[in-house]
């Protein structure tokens, strides 16, 4: 029989799990690419910001708008010809787009000075997407790169939704995986299923007002004009290129380019390519069925699909030696008054209060529980932040372990319209006996616009019913009180 | 310890090599705390994953004064217990004893292990989940009693009662002293 001690050292000694090459380098790829994200987005938010630096001085806003009547002028003149106004530019694309069927997308992902592990050059992947937006159904091919850039490995594979269940294939590894949306996702995921494919396609369309038109090119015998829009990241020098080609009589989208310029690096490579962006075309029958293809092996079944968890995403943890904190953000909704309903959460793995004590003795229109971080202010993500968004208790949802504060804010003034592309910027307090060294940077999106009552408990109580155990909104939430509510916190933040 | 001061400091600033040396060097220990959390390879898989990828986004946040294997292997408790929470709100999954059996005899393993692994694994299966988050973070975490106490919100002592009573038991299952 073993003693203590010996049990101890088989324990220390013997119990031991290896990851297969195949699993480490699929984790580290995602490492790596999370890591590499983190740095751009801190990058792209440190950038200065040249329209506040110009406005704030009157003789460079005198130059500066006398340069751009004339750039405007000449650009006018040299891209049109005949002096008028081309009728389709890249700020109307978003339009045009989000009023159609489908949409189809062809392209290539390319490797530039990449090799395969056995010398060879890295060929250019085929990558292809169908976007059913009526049906809320898409069909992506996938593609992943891991390894060094001298022996790189390609994963490829295709994604399938039919609106409820989803179908993972990956080529390479001939596996199958399915997962599954319940009806509100399903519903939700079809009502931002526009905005989602315009994202793809033109990235931040805050930012297509920074495209300049850079000549001219006959695709397909159809007349384009080359737009162009650079981003630098200041720290790294690391350089981004996004060109489309427009035709301005038709407004059809010919072809996107996205390159690439690392650090100092004088050449631009280019990344990904769609050469063939189609509007209203027919859906390949039988694109979205849900077979595993022969050969391939299946984790799991239709029937035994995983279900995707609403609000999850955008969620962040901290740890010291004192306290060990994780929060998350489930939906916004931005209200017909301009007032936000947002639902969050946050916990401190090491407090000895238990999460259901947060939440005793609020009341509805009260203050916010006083939770380890506290999102008790919201304020526009964009220009103008002078409006302050206060936050109320509106109520609370439990699933499982999981406690979510809905809160409503209340802006002191009229919000600016630009909220609807920037969306808002959370501000917290941290009710923790000693403040951690932390500073959160969490964007609140904008969200569904809530303007009818219908819309109310389609959205907002059907979210909150979504993070129940019993499936149910808290009952004193309703239209009728939330307005009554605002207009209350509107009055006294007047006076 | 100094390695990992100079990594700690190096990833804050944004390293992509030191990122990469931390995920080598505590991946497979990351990795045999979830295995042994959850006897499950594909949920320790996404354990780990999950982890590490939260660990790669936190850099502009990142602070911690004390030791980085106990951090990550706390993250790894933390991800496993939600990982076990949910499993629990799911009805009709199979038995976790058989989990480990059908993986091992999976031929495109990602999880590599010996017989002996799986026998002990085998055996920490059948703790008690208090007992076997203090056993494995004091043995394959290397986290201090008091660590772990703060980690369960209970006091040193108690901590030291489920480790004692949890090698009792893993010393009485192994050497098949166990009632049936």
């Amino acid at each position: 029989m073993k003693t203590a001690n010996d049990m101890e050292e088989t324990i220390k000694k013997n119990l031991n799990f290896t990851a297969s090459a195949e699993m480490r380098e699929r984790i580290l790829t995602d490492v790596l690419d999370a890591q590499e994200k983190a740095k751009k987005t801190k990058s792209a938010l440190i950038r200065p910001n040249i329209r506040s630096i110009i406005m704030k001085n009157p003789i460079i806003k005198f130059a500066a708008a006398a340069m751009i009547v004339i750039v405007v002028g000449i650009g006018i003149h040299y891209f049109t010809g005949d002096g008028t106004t081309p009728a389709y530019g890249i700020t109307d694309m978003p339009e045009l787009f989000r009023t159609v069927r489908t949409v189809h997308l062809k392209g290539w992902h390319y490797y530039p000075g990449h090799k395969t592990p056995d010398g060879n050059d890295v060929p250019p992947v085929n990558m292809e997407e169908w976007f059913d937006l009526e049906n809320g159904r898409e069909w992506h091919t996938t593609c992943s790169s891991s390894g060094r850039s001298d022996a790189t490995k390609i994963s490829v594979g295709e994604l399938i939704s039919d609106g409820q269940y989803r179908l993972s294939l990956n080529h390479t590894r001939k596996s199958a995986h399915f997962s599954k949306r319940n009806k509100y996702q399903q519903m939700l995921a079809k009502q931002q299923g526009r905005d989602q494919m315009i994202e793809r396609l033109f990235g931040d369309v805050s930012k297509l007002d920074d495209f300049v038109k850079i000549g001219r090119e006959r695709i397909d015998g159809v007349d384009c004009d080359i737009w162009e829009r650079e981003e630098i990241f200041s720290d790294t020098k690391h350089r981004n290129r996004y060109r489309y080609w427009l035709s301005p009589s038709t407004g059809e989208c010919k072809r996107r380019q996205f390159w690439m310029r690392f650090g100092d690096k004088q050449q631009w490579e280019l990344r990904r390519e769609y050469d063939k962006i189609e509007r209203d075309v027919d859906i390949p029958e039988g694109l979205f069925s849900m077979e595993v293809p022969e050969g391939y092996e299946a984790d799991n079944t239709k029937e035994t699909a995983t279900l995707s968890e609403l609000g999850l995403s955008n969620m962040g943890g901290y740890g010291d030696d004192r306290c060990s904190l994780s929060w998350g953000a489930a939906l916004s909704f931005t209200m017909g008054d301009g007032s936000v309903i947002w639902g969050w959460n946050s916990i401190d793995r090491l407090s000895e209060k238990q999460q259901d004590e947060f939440f005793k003795g609020l009341e509805f229109g009260g203050l916010l529980p006083k939770l380890p971080i506290e999102f008790n202010t919201l304020k526009p993500a964009g220009e103008p932040k002078d409006i302050t968004y206060t936050g109320y208790h509106l109520a609370y949802t439990r699933k499982a372990n999981r406690f979510t504060e809905w809160a409503v804010y209340v802006p002191d003034g009229t919000p600016p319209e630009n909220v609807k592309q920037f969306g808002y910027h959370a501000l917290y307090v941290f009710n923790l006996e000693h403040e951690p060294r932390l500073k959160i940077n969490l964007s609140v999106p904008y969200g569904l616009l809530i303007e009818t009552k219908e819309d109310f408990d389609k959205w907002v109580l059907g979210a909150m019913a979504e993070l129940s155990d019993d499936g149910k909104a808290p009952e004193n939430v309703t239209y009728e009180s939330f307005l009554q509510l605002a207009e209350q916190n509107r009055e006294s933040l007047a006076q | 310890m100094i390695e990992d001061e100079l990594l700690k400091w190096k990833f804050k600033y944004g390293s992509r090599e030191a990122l990469s040396r931390i995920y080598e060097k505590y991946l497979n220990n990351l990795l045999t705390l979830a295995m042994a959390l959850l006897n499950d390879a594909g949920g320790a898989e996404d354990v780990v994953h999950d982890v590490f990828v939260s660990f790669a986004k936190s850099a502009e946040n990142f602070k911690l004064r004390g030791s980085l294997k106990s951090y990550l292997a706390t993250c790894v408790i933390n991800r496993a217990r939600d990982r076990i929470r949910t499993k629990q709100r799911q009805p009709m999954r199979p038995n976790k004893i058989d989990l480990i059996s059908s993986e091992a005899n999976e031929p495109d393993q990602s999880v590599i292990y010996s017989e002996e692994s799986q026998r002990l694994n085998y055996a920490i299966a059948q703790l008690p989940g208090l007992q076997r988050e203090v056993i494995i973070l004091r043995l394959k975490g290397e986290m201090k009693f008091k660590e772990i106490a703060r980690l369960q919100g209970v006091s040193v002592s108690t901590i030291q009662g489920r480790y004692r009573y949890g090698l009792n038991k893993l010393r009485s299952i192994l050497d098949g002293e166990v009632e049936k």
